[in-house]
């Protein structure tokens, strides 16, 4: 029997839902229910890597693009504060906003630098966050 | 749809003329754009903007009425002939070539020539005369800078890409590690969101900047502060910085008109190069100022290498006479002596002091300009030009003063020429008309 804690970490790495949680689903915790269904709404909208972008509040300065490791791997343009010229970069700014170009090289899928948070530290406008 | 993909154009909108941007088009229109941050996608995609003008227009019983570029042109030369006192401003939003035909136009007229340099970086011009500037180019910053200082200045809103591209986050020769290896400090009144950002925060109580640079030079030069605060600064934390300062390997000030424009002006300036002049003595330590516009150190250059002076400058004695104060645009027009104005790549009635706005409304007054504003409204002829660096190619300068060439993206709307075009029509013009 998993613990409430291990549950809550399994529903926000998306690794479980509401549904399995059988004290949840009586009907004197509907209250609750519904309050977690608001605080987890969030998670559903952020991506594997657990980070959400508002483009909303991006200005497109671009420091995350450039702080970002992988990026500064992939691209010698990117490392060096130019635009990157290669689509493969985690981060790119287009049409005056950050997006996704490419999560799947983003530091947090590898197990030793999982708790990287570079883009979120450097974004002066809190465009980025992570859940 | 045909695509076509531009790579390198130049941003033509702030100091920072980024070089490296990706444009989409589509059917000869913008369509997107690459690491261009959000001011420059704006000024790409607004080309085709519903406030652009795209036809000559001329004032007939207090309206603007489409016309020729040909009828334009002799109406304009006809109000700048006649006027006693002509003023051309702006400037700062335009390439190279028109500033220099416009320099020559201004000459021919005997006018005062000016641009938006004398309402905002005009104390920092003022103050490097009389002190000198100790200065590099934004590529020296990048690649040895391991102190970053922004005083009085937010570039996340105003200058976005400054950081990421220049200062603090991009690895350098010297500086691998990039941000790891630098300190960033910033001194401002309020805390903006490039304060968030900083390893070091000054809250300097508004206002008083020349104190709190004054403390700091005491600091630097050995001597000791006898007052617990300073400009509302704690003595410890401005001899911490003194120290910062003293024993980095390579300081970067960048001052925003949080300084120029506050209590002091000229003088907070001069004694902030004075604090540069002092810490060269212990290490190596420079000062830019962040230039707004794209090109308004354009216009510094051109004028300074045509007439020996960088703004402001008066032809009516027939020679270049430079007194800012007396010959600077705001102050020709609160005094009233100006009977025309030709107004280029600026909005003045929207800028300038009531008074200088409304008395640039009761004069004839041209506008060449790609836009609508507040002054093509108050204008009694409006040419519309092809947009330098989207629609034209041209030179424009840096805020570090490295000139850069801007490329064209797409075409401009049929008839529409570039301003130095224009501006030599005017110019051939007015010396016909003038019998020369």
């Amino acid at each position: 029997m998993p613990t409430c804690l291990a549950f809550a970490s399994k529903l926000l790495r998306r690794e479980a839902g509401l549904d399995e949680c059988p004290p949840l689903k009586e009907p004197t915790h509907s209250e609750q229910r519904r309050n977690l269904i608001d605080l987890l709404i969030p998670v559903f909208e952020a991506e594997q890597t657990g980070i959400i972008i508002d483009a909303k509040r991006c200005n497109g300065c671009g420091n995350c693009v450039v702080i970002c490791p992988p990026n500064a791997m992939f691209s010698l343009n990117s490392s060096s504060g130019k635009g990157s010229n290669i689509q493969t970069v985690v981060l790119m700014v287009e049409g005056g906003r950050v997006k996704i170009a490419n999560l799947k090289e983003c530091y947090r899928f590898h197990p030793t630098t999982g708790g990287c948070r570079a883009c979120a530290e450097s974004c002066p406008t809190q465009a980025i966050k992570f859940v | 749809m045909a695509t076509t993909v531009t790579r390198d154009a130049v941003c033509p909108f702030c100091g920072c003329l980024c070089d490296d941007i990706e444009i989409l088009a589509q059917d000869g229109k913008i369509a997107d754009t690459r690491h261009a941050c959000i001011l420059g996608t704006q000024r790409f995609l607004n080309a085709m903007d519903q406030n652009r003008v795209k036809k000559p227009l001329i004032r007939v019983n207090g309206e603007l009425k489409e016309t020729s570029l040909e009828e334009a042109v002799q109406k304009a030369a006809e109000i700048l002939v006649k006027a006693e006192r002509p003023l051309l401003f702006g400037w700062s939003t335009t390439e190279c070539g028109a500033q220099k035909v416009g320099i020559a136009l201004a000459e021919e007229l005997g006018a005062v020539i000016d641009s938006t340099t004398s309402i905002c970086h005009g104390p920092s011009v003022l103050a490097l005369q009389e002190v000198g500037i100790s200065s590099c180019t934004l590529g020296d910053v990048k690649n040895r800078a391991d102190l970053v200082i922004y005083w009085g200045c937010n570039p996340i809103h105003a200058h976005p890409r400054h950081l990421s591209r220049y200062t603090v986050y991009p690895r350098g020769f010297f500086r691998e590690r990039g941000w790891r290896d630098r300190t960033l400090v910033v001194v401002d009144a309020r805390k903006t969101d490039t304060a968030k950002l900083a390893t070091h925060f000054i809250q300097v109580k508004p206002n008083s900047d020349y104190e709190l640079i004054s403390a700091l030079r005491l600091a630097v030069n050995g001597y000791k502060i006898s007052s617990e605060k300073v400009a509302g600064v704690p003595r410890e934390e401005i001899e911490k910085i003194a120290t910062l300062m003293k024993t980095c390997h390579f300081g970067a000030i960048f001052f925003g008109l949080g300084l120029t424009m506050s209590a002091g002006k000229h003088r907070n300036i001069d004694n902030v190069l004075s604090l540069v002049r002092d810490l060269n003595s212990y290490t190596k330590f420079v000062i830019i100022p962040m230039r707004g516009h794209y090109n308004v150190a354009g216009f510094d250059e051109v004028l300074t290498w045509e007439t020996g002076y960088p703004f402001a400058v008066d032809f009516s004695r027939k020679y270049p006479h430079y007194n800012p104060g007396e010959t600077s645009a705001t102050n020709v027009l609160l005094r009233s002596e100006v009977d025309a104005a030709l107004i280029i790549a600026s909005d003045p009635t929207a800028n300038f002091p009531r008074e200088a706005a409304e008395h640039l409304a009761q004069v004839p007054v041209i506008v060449i300009d790609p836009f609508r504003s507040l002054t093509t409204e108050v204008a009694s002829v409006v040419i519309p030009p092809a947009i330098a660096g989207i629609e034209t190619e041209g030179t424009a300068y840096r805020m570090d003063h490295v000139p850069i060439r801007l490329r064209k993206v797409i075409d401009p709307p049929e008839g529409c020429l570039p301003d130095r075009e224009i501006l030599r029509m005017i110019l051939e013009r007015v010396r016909r008309l003038k019998g020369n």
